[in-house]
C-alpha cells in the first residue's frame, strides 16, 4: 500500500515536471489585451478622480460665492445741473469708503465738464470771455481769481451749469462693480457711460484640456478620450459672444462592427465582430455663447454651435470571431486611414461654462460639454458621441 | 541551472517590466510560459481555464514586479503566484465542482499506443483533470508543490482531516486510472504482437 502510494506520487511528480509546452501566441495576445484594458481602466480612474476632485473643488468654490448676489452697497443719483462740479445725492446708508469713491467719480466727471468749457483758452482769453458773460467751471474760477488776485464777483465769473439737465445713476456694489447711466432729461434719452465689470473683456483666449468619454451611439461602450486646444471668445454684446478655436482630440471608441457603415465593403470578405478605434482629430468649433448669469466674479455661459472634425489619422483594430482566411495567424486585423475624412459642421456642440475671474487678466473655469454627431464620423461613418468636462484657463487678451 | 548570461538577461527583462515596457513583458511571459502554464494546467479543468489562470497570474506578476527582489531567483516567486491564483480560481469555481466517476476514464488506455514503460505528460495531466477539483487541488499542493496538510487546509479553507481524506481518495483514483491505462496499453501491445 505504502509502496503504491509512493509510486503514484513519484510517477506524477516526475511525469509533470518541466513539460515541453510550446509558446502559444494567442495566449500572449489575450494577456496583452488584458494589460491594455487594465491600463486604460487605470488611466480612466486616475483622470476621473482628478476631474471629479477638480470639479468638486471648483463647484464648492463657486457655490460659496454664487449663492450670494453681490449686494448693492450704495445708490447714487446725480441730478442737478451742477453735478459736474461736486453735487451728488448719496443714500444715507452709504459706507464711508463708498462716499470717498463717489466723491472721486463726481470730481472726475466735473473735471471733464470743466475741460469742455475751457478748451483752448488762456487766462487772458478767459477774462475776455467773462466779460461776454460766458460760464466757467468752478476750477477755472478758482484759477482765475488766484491768477488775478481778485474775487470771482469782481470778475463777474459765473459757474457753468450742465449743458442740459441730466441725471446720472450709479450703483456701487461689492468688488467695484459700477454701473452708470446718464439720462438727458430734455431728450429723455439714456446712455450708458461706464460699466465696470469683472467680465468686461472683449476678447478672451482660453486654453482648454478636457478628458471625455467617447462612444458610438447605441453601442454602450465608453472609452476615455482626450482633448486639448485653444478657444477664442469675442463679446458681441453684454450677453452674447461667439467662440472659435482649434482643438486636438484623441478619440478612442469601441463598438460592434454592426455600427460601422463604410462607403464600400469588398464582397465576400469575412466581416469583423468588433472594432476598437483610435483617431487623431482636429476639432474646430464655432459657438454662440449666451451669458445666463453674471454673479459677482462668476459667469455662467450657455454655448451651442457646430464643430468640424478633420480626421488626421484613424486606426481601427478589427476583431474576428473566427480567423479570417487572409490573416496569417491572428483573430485581429489593423486598418489605418490618414487624412481622408473631414466633417464640416458635422457635430453639434453644447456646453455650459462656469468661469471664475482670478484677476483683471485671467479666469479659470469648468465646462461640461456634449458633442453629438449630425453625420457619420470617420471611415466607418459611426455616430460618434463625446461627453466630458473641460478645464479652462482664459486670458483677456485686450486688457481692461 | 541558469547561466550568468541568462540571469543577467532575466534581470534586464525584469527592469523593462518595471518600466511597463511591453516587449520586456512579452519576453518574461515567453521565458516563463511553459513553466507557468504547466502549474496552471494541473489545477485547471481544461487548457482554456489554465490559460486564463496563467494570464491572471502574469497580470499579478506585471503589476507587482516592483516588489520583487531582483537578487532572488524568479521561479519560486512565479510558482507561488501561479499556485495562489489557481487556488483562487478553485475557490471561485468550487460551486461548479463536480465529482467524476472512474469509469469515465477507461478510454485512457486508447491513448497509449506508443507508451509502454512510462506514461506521457499529457496522459498524466488527463488523469489529473479527471479528478474532482477538490481532490486535484489537494493532490497538487501536497504531492507536486510540497505543502503539508495544515497549510493546505488553510489555503483551501477545509479541515486537515478533509485535506488528508481528499489526498487519499485522489491517490486511489489516480492509481486506478494508471492501472486502467497500463492494462489498456498491454492489451494493445498484445494485439500488436499477435
Amino acid at each position: 500500500m505504502e509502496k503504491e502510494r509512493k509510486n503514484i506520487d513519484e510517477l506524477f511528480r516526475e511525469g509533470l515536471q518541466r513539460p515541453l509546452i510550446p509558446f502559444d501566441e494567442m495566449h500572449w495576445q489575450a494577456m496583452e489585451q488584458k494589460l491594455e484594458r487594465k491600463r486604460r481602466l487605470r488611466k480612466t480612474r486616475v483622470v476621473s478622480i482628478f476631474v471629479a476632485m477638480t470639479a468638486a473643488s471648483i463647484a464648492v468654490f463657486l457655490l460659496l460665492h454664487i449663492d450670494k448676489p453681490a449686494p448693492i452697497r450704495s445708490n447714487v443719483v446725480l441730478s442737478k445741473p451742477e453735478y459736474l462740479a461736486d453735487t451728488a445725492v448719496v443714500s444715507k446708508n452709504a459706507k464711508v469708503e463708498d462716499r470717498h469713491r463717489i466723491d472721486e467719480v463726481v470730481k472726475n466727471r466735473g473735471n471733464v465738464g470743466q475741460k469742455e468749457n475751457s478748451q483752448g483758452l488762456d487766462n487772458k482769453s478767459r477774462l475776455s470771455a467773462a466779460s461776454e458773460g460766458q460760464y466757467f467751471g468752478r476750477g477755472e474760477i478758482q484759477e482765475l481769481t488766484l491768477a488775478y488776485r481778485l474775487s470771482a464777483a469782481s470778475l463777474d465769473l459765473k459757474l457753468a451749469p450742465a449743458a442740459s439737465p441730466r441725471e446720472i445713476k450709479m450703483q456701487i456694489m461689492e468688488d467695484t462693480l459700477f454701473v452708470f447711466e446718464e439720462q438727458d432729461q430734455r431728450s429723455n434719452s439714456t446712455k450708458q457711460l461706464i460699466k465696470e465689470s469683472p467680465f468686461k473683456q472683449k476678447g478672451t483666449l482660453s486654453a482648454l484640456a478636457a478628458p471625455d468619454l467617447s462612444n458610438v451611439r447605441g453601442a454602450g461602450q465608453y472609452s476615455l478620450s482626450q482633448n486639448v486646444g485653444l478657444l477664442y471668445t469675442h463679446s458681441l454684446s453684454k450677453k452674447i459672444s461667439i467662440s472659435t478655436g482649434i482643438l486636438y482630440a484623441k478619440k478612442n471608441y469601441k463598438s460592434s462592427y454592426s455600427f460601422y457603415k463604410p462607403k464600400s465593403i469588398a464582397e465576400g470578405i469575412q466581416l469583423p465582430s468588433d472594432v476598437d478605434a483610435s483617431c487623431d482629430v482636429i476639432d474646430i468649433p464655432l459657438l454662440v455663447n449666451f451669458n445666463v448669469a453674471n454673479l459677482k466674479k462668476t459667469k455662467v455661459t450657455l454655448s451651442a454651435g457646430l464643430s468640424s472634425y478633420f480626421m488626421l489619422r484613424e486606426n481601427y483594430r478589427f476583431s474576428y470571431d473566427e480567423q479570417p482566411s487572409y490573416s496569417s495567424s491572428t483573430l485581429y486585423n489593423n486598418y489605418e486611414v490618414r487624412g481622408e475624412n473631414k466633417h464640416i459642421m458635422g457635430v453639434a456642440d453644447v456646453a455650459i461654462s462656469f468661469d471664475r475671474q482670478i484677476n483683471d487678466k485671467v479666469n479659470i473655469g469648468i465646462r461640461p460639454f456634449v458633442k453629438l454627431p449630425l453625420t457619420g464620423i470617420g471611415y466607418g461613418r459611426t455616430r460618434l458621441e463625446s461627453k466630458g468636462v473641460a478645464i479652462t484657463v482664459g486670458l483677456n487678451i485686450f486688457g481692461r | 541551472m541558469k547561466s550568468i548570461t541568462q540571469i543577467n538577461s532575466i534581470k534586464n527583462i525584469i527592469k523593462g517590466c518595471i518600466k511597463e515596457d511591453r516587449r520586456s513583458q512579452k519576453e518574461l511571459y515567453r521565458v516563463f510560459y511553459a513553466f507557468s502554464i504547466a502549474i496552471c494546467t494541473r489545477y485547471a479543468n481544461n487548457r482554456e481555464d489554465a490559460a486564463s489562470i496563467m494570464n491572471e497570474g502574469f497580470y499579478k506578476i506585471f503589476t507587482q514586479i516592483k516588489k520583487f527582489d531582483i537578487s532572488k531567483p524568479m521561479e519560486p516567486w512565479i510558482r507561488k503566484i501561479m499556485t495562489n491564483t489557481a487556488i483562487d480560481f478553485y475557490r471561485h469555481n468550487l460551486k461548479f465542482a463536480y465529482t467524476s466517476d472512474i469509469s469515465d476514464y477507461e478510454h485512457l488506455g486508447d491513448r497509449y499506443e506508443q507508451i509502454y514503460a512510462k506514461l506521457h505528460y499529457d496522459d498524466l495531466i488527463l488523469m489529473i483533470h479527471a479528478l474532482s477539483p477538490s481532490y486535484r487541488a489537494v493532490f497538487n499542493l501536497y504531492v507536486i508543490e510540497g505543502y503539508n496538510h495544515e497549510e493546505i487546509a488553510e489555503m483551501l479553507n477545509v479541515s486537515i482531516g478533509t485535506s488528508k481524506s481528499n489526498l487519499f481518495k485522489a491517490r486511489a483514483k489516480l492509481a486506478e486510472m494508471v492501472k486502467l491505462a497500463e492494462l489498456g496499453t498491454n492489451e494493445k501491445k498484445m494485439n500488436v504482437e499477435e
